[in-house]
């Protein structure tokens, strides 16, 4: 793969994420008041942590963000704690590192939604492009309205209709949470196992709603590719209909569709997230939640800006990935 | 099918519009779900007092019975009310962000694909950044500045910084293709200055996109506010859809079995997102000849 | 009206003598072929009742405005009129079997292995995304050609070399070919399995004058080889003056004459073929263009009578009634006119 292509992608990559500190950065300082200052200085009255750090941690936030410091020194001194991934420390969990509050829940999240918008994405794709194939069996027929229903709803709207059936009224599954409750986290099977089946509903409200989206995106590109002059060819070649199917349409089709996957994964992350609160699942979009609820400003921005690294690394891999399926655009940008 | 619609004299769009939706189900069955939504929110009010949408008007946590159609939560506000009184309030931050959406949408689209060269690369960039961006989280930051204290409609033009991309993306791809055509080009050897151009000959050809765009964008925006709702971010005091599912969950209602008052917002929800995309996939039926049905 | 008259030049030296159809064994024949398109305003008649034979070794070309019914014929004959069209009636009868009742799987293996088609625009005719080989290979295994690893790459080659190109080109992807190649590519897959009948429908339409002689020169020299026989489809007359035997000239979803090539071009029997001829720019003498007046009748609704006659500078009362037949109004020459009538009684074949 030639460098400048590489390069390309790799530069988009680091703007978006530098274009995100910089948002993260330059929101709170709108408002007159600085949110985080303030959130602190509330915490130390409730007296609920030990007040005599927390002074300490205020002192040391002035120092470095505080008012008196010229703008630019203050940014500075943000993109490098950024680099480093040194979000400060929590304000309502003082004195937990919110990069350690942050490292602990990712793992959860990065399965739970990577393993479902995979199986999400393969299944809807075949699905869609089985609708638009005239020869697929009848019965896939069927199973489209249902399917394309739940791809209406919200996420997380699913999966609180998912609960309420499945986990409360029949008790196939736990209600909620990662593991059950009193284990603790470690790599026993035995854990594992209960992560496993503790994943099983948040991962199908995922998996159901997002479905719908991909296999209609996929359909539609089937139907633009069946007027395609090779698959004309094809036919008229004689090929088997499955092959055609295969090879010639669903090849292409398959394109502009990892196409869309790269631009819908900050809408599959916001979606995860709010599952995760539905679920109670120990993953990042819970950490959000909780710090959401008592404004706890560092950990919030430090989870936003880890998001969006996260998806510029994803994007920037389905990026370097594409010019492997599509023997077309090796060499320039689209 | 054809038969009863040519027998009458074709007077007006009035009498072929029946024809017309039947000729695309999914758009008619669309419409017909968003107004069944939106006569609700019209008519409801005329039957039901707001102040049953208040604390404590009622006896909290009471099933559906035939005085509390709908039951009651646990603070005492009756659901119906509040189904009643919170559905348009989410479809005014809908409407609000769609036409945001859009207007911005057209702008930057028309700039981009018309214009080319900087102003193409500055906004297509910026838009695909936009989008590789998780809305929500950003609108988490933004919200959570507010501390709290956020009106439906401040809410709506927040949800709207994050409803333009699509818009953009779609109107100037559109743009790029009808450009090329040769009214077009005709249009500019004559002497026609771009403006004149762009509204003359472009905009009239763009109807079906910018109608699916702004679907898309009130989608959006709907999906947005609902999120950012039942992450508690949304207006305290209204009792908006997403707040509702907010403090359902707050109440560990699933636990309690309190079901109607998780589930008459969901299907509320499900009713207007169904119809949104019932009305987007006709949209797509009228631009694109080709997935409509065969009969 | 005068007649102006083309100058030909001599024929290339592809077939020797024209030899006249009747000659030779009839390979396919097609009777009365009715495809309909079915519209919301009723069915558009693109076929509308053609019938022709066509000998082994023979090139038929087929020559006609756009919506004429030519592109119509050639996916009738490959069983691909895909909803809303439809094989309304008739017979396509390829060596003895009629095409039109077989099952799926048969009809299937007649694609590439008995009739072949050379699709127009070469630009698009190429999977974009599967190296040239693959796409000559697929068809063998779909159609049983059973070869081991040594042998298939030999034949390839061979293949590719057959029609002029390099044996690199086998890996190749079509985007890294010229329109010349990739048209070339496409005619090799399609003489791949040794078919009887090739259909080029508009082979060079998007080709430089100078690769059009050059495509037109390797089909011809690719359908003596194997001795198929080639319906070439297209609206370029001057190319069909060069390159077939007969020429069949299609109006309005019917044939309006078929006669040896050069007796078209001396002579033309029916009237649109004369305007046709007529329309063509002269190297001899300067004039104005001529075009041919009015619009191609509407397929919903053809004209009643003979579908030219509203623009037919010849018509007269009984051509806006009676529809007329194609039959033989002079020896081996069909035509569907009116004018003839009075010489076809002394006329017998």
């Amino acid at each position: 793969m030639p460098l400048r292509y590489l390069l390309q992608r790799v530069g988009a990559f680091f703007l978006i994420v530098w274009a995100a500190a910089t948002i993260n950065f330059a929101v709170p300082r709108l408002s007159s008041v600085d949110p985080v200052r303030e959130q602190m200085m509330q915490s130390v009255a409730i007296g609920g942590s030990s007040a005599q750090s927390m002074d300490e941690v205020i002192k040391s936030y002035e120092k470095r963000f505080g008012l008196d410091q010229p703008l630019w020194k203050q940014y500075a001194r943000y993109i490098w704690d950024m680099a480093r991934f040194d979000f400060g420390v929590s304000i309502t969990r003082f004195p937990t590192r919110v990069s350690a509050m942050i490292f602990d829940a990712l793992p959860w999240t990065l399965v739970l939604v990577t393993v479902s918008t995979l199986i999400a994405f393969v299944l809807g794709s075949l699905f869609g492009a089985l609708l638009a194939w005239p020869r697929a069996p009848k019965f896939i027929h069927v199973l489209a309205p249902p399917l394309l229903t739940f791809s209406a709803i919200p996420y997380y709207l699913l999966g609180l209709t998912l609960i309420y059936l499945f986990a409360f009224t029949w008790r196939f599954f736990p209600l909620g949470g990662g593991y059950d409750i009193g284990s603790s986290p470690g790599w026993s099977l035995d854990f594992i196992g209960q992560a496993v089946r503790h994943s099983i509903l948040p991962a199908l409200s995922i998996v159901l709603a997002s479905m719908g989206f991909w296999a209609l995106g996929m359909r539609a590109m089937m139907v633009t590719v069946q007027g395609e002059d090779y698959v004309t060819l094809a036919e008229a070649k004689g090929l088997k209909s499955r092959r055609i199917f295969l090879r010639y349409a669903l090849r292409n089709a398959i394109l502009p569709q990892t196409t869309a996957l790269a631009l819908a994964l900050g809408h599959v992350a916001s979606g995860a997230v709010l599952v995760e609160v539905v679920f109670g699942y120990p993953g990042v979009g819970s950490l959000l939640y909780s710090s959401i609820r008592t404004f706890d400003y560092t950990v919030i921005y430090g989870l936003t800006f880890l998001v969006i690294v996260a998806i510029g690394v994803a994007t920037l891999i389905l990026d370097l990935l594409l010019p492997k399926l599509d023997p077309r655009i090796t060499y320039h940008r689209r | 099918m054809v038969a009863t619609a040519e027998a009458q004299p074709a007077t007006g769009w009035f009498l072929r519009a029946p024809r017309a939706l039947r000729a695309y189900p999914m758009l008619a069955v669309g419409l017909v779900l968003l107004l069944a939504v939106a006569l609700m929110s019209v008519i409801g009010p005329l039957f039901v007092e707001k102040e049953r949408v208040n604390v404590g008007y009622a006896i909290p946590d009471q099933r559906p019975s035939r005085e509390y159609l709908l039951g009651t939560d646990t603070v005492g506000r009756q659901m119906l009310a509040i189904i009643i009184y919170g559905t348009p309030l989410t479809l005014k931050i809908g409407l609000i962000s769609g036409a945001i959406g859009l207007s911005v949408g057209m702008i930057f689209g028309l700039v981009s694909g018309y214009y080319g060269g900087f102003w193409d690369h500055l906004l297509r960039g910026a838009a695909d950044a936009f989008l590789t961006v998780p809305g929500l989280l950003v609108l988490v930051v933004i919200a959570t500045t507010f501390h709290g204290g956020i009106s439906v409609t401040t809410q709506a033009l927040v949800v709207s910084a994050l409803a333009w991309m699509y818009p953009t993306r779609t109107i100037r791809s559109q743009v790029l293709s009808i450009r090329e055509r040769s009214y077009v080009q005709l249009a500019r050897f004559s002497g026609m200055n771009g403006f004149e151009i762009i509204v003359r000959e472009i905009i009239p050809n763009l109807l079906p996109y910018l109608a699916a765009s702004f679907v898309g964008a009130v989608s959006a925006g709907i999906l947005a506010s609902i999120g950012l709702e039942a992450l508690g971010l949304g207006p305290q005091n209204e009792p908006t859809l997403g707040m509702t599912i907010y403090w359902s969950m707050y109440y560990t209602s699933i636990l309690r079995n309190l079901w109607w008052w998780w589930a008459p917002p969901i299907v509320v929800i499900v009713v207007i997102f169904t119809g949104l995309f019932l009305i987007s996939a006709g949209l797509d039926q009228v631009a694109n000849p080709r997935l409509r049905n065969r009969t | 009206m005068t007649d102006t008259r083309i100058d030909l030049g001599p024929l290339p030296t592809a077939t020797p003598t024209a030899r006249p159809a009747g000659d030779r064994e009839t390979i396919l024949e097609i009777r009365d072929l009715h495809v309909y398109y079915h519209t919301s305003r009723g069915p558009a008649k693109a076929v509308n009742g053609v019938s022709f034979s066509l000998a082994r070794g023979e090139v038929l070309g087929l020559v006609g405005e756009s919506g004429s019914g030519k592109s119509t014929i050639a996916l009738s004959l490959l069983r691909m009129i895909k909803v809303p069209g439809r094989i309304e009636q008739g017979e396509v009868v390829l060596d003895g079997r009629d095409l039109l009742s077989l099952p799926e799987e048969a009809m299937r293996l007649v694609r590439l292995g008995e009739i072949a088609m050379v699709a127009q625009g070469a630009m698009n005719s190429l999977n974009p995304v599967m190296r040239i080989r693959d796409q000559i290979v697929d068809s063998w295994k779909d159609h049983d050609a059973g070869m081991n690893r040594g042998e298939t790459e030999d034949r390839i080659a061979d293949l590719l070399r057959w029609v002029g190109l390099r044996p690199e080109v086998a890996r190749m992807y079509p985007h890294e070919l010229s329109g010349g190649m990739k048209q070339r590519a496409v005619i090799a897959i399609a003489i791949s399995l040794r078919p009887k009948v090739i259909i080029a429908d508009e082979p060079t339409s998007a080709l430089d004058v100078v690769v059009q002689r050059q495509i037109m020169a390797t089909l011809r020299r690719v359908q003596e080889d194997l001795g198929a026989a080639v319906i070439l489809i297209g609206h370029d007359m001057g190319l069909m003056a060069q390159s077939v035997d007969r020429l069949g000239v299609m109006y309005a979803g019917e044939l309006a004459e078929l006669s040896p090539v050069r007796d078209i071009f001396k002579d033309p029997l029916h009237p649109y073929s004369k305007l046709l001829i007529a329309s063509l720019p002269s190297l001899d003498h300067k004039g104005k263009l001529r075009g041919i007046p009015g619009l191609p009748p509407s397929l919903l609704n053809p004209p009643a009578g003979c579908p030219f006659h509203p623009r037919c500078p010849y018509v007269m009362d009984r051509c806006r009634v009676e529809a007329p037949p194609l039959e033989p109004k002079r020896p081996n020459r069909l035509a569907a006119c009116h004018l003839y009538e009075e010489e076809a009684i002394g006329v017998r074949r």
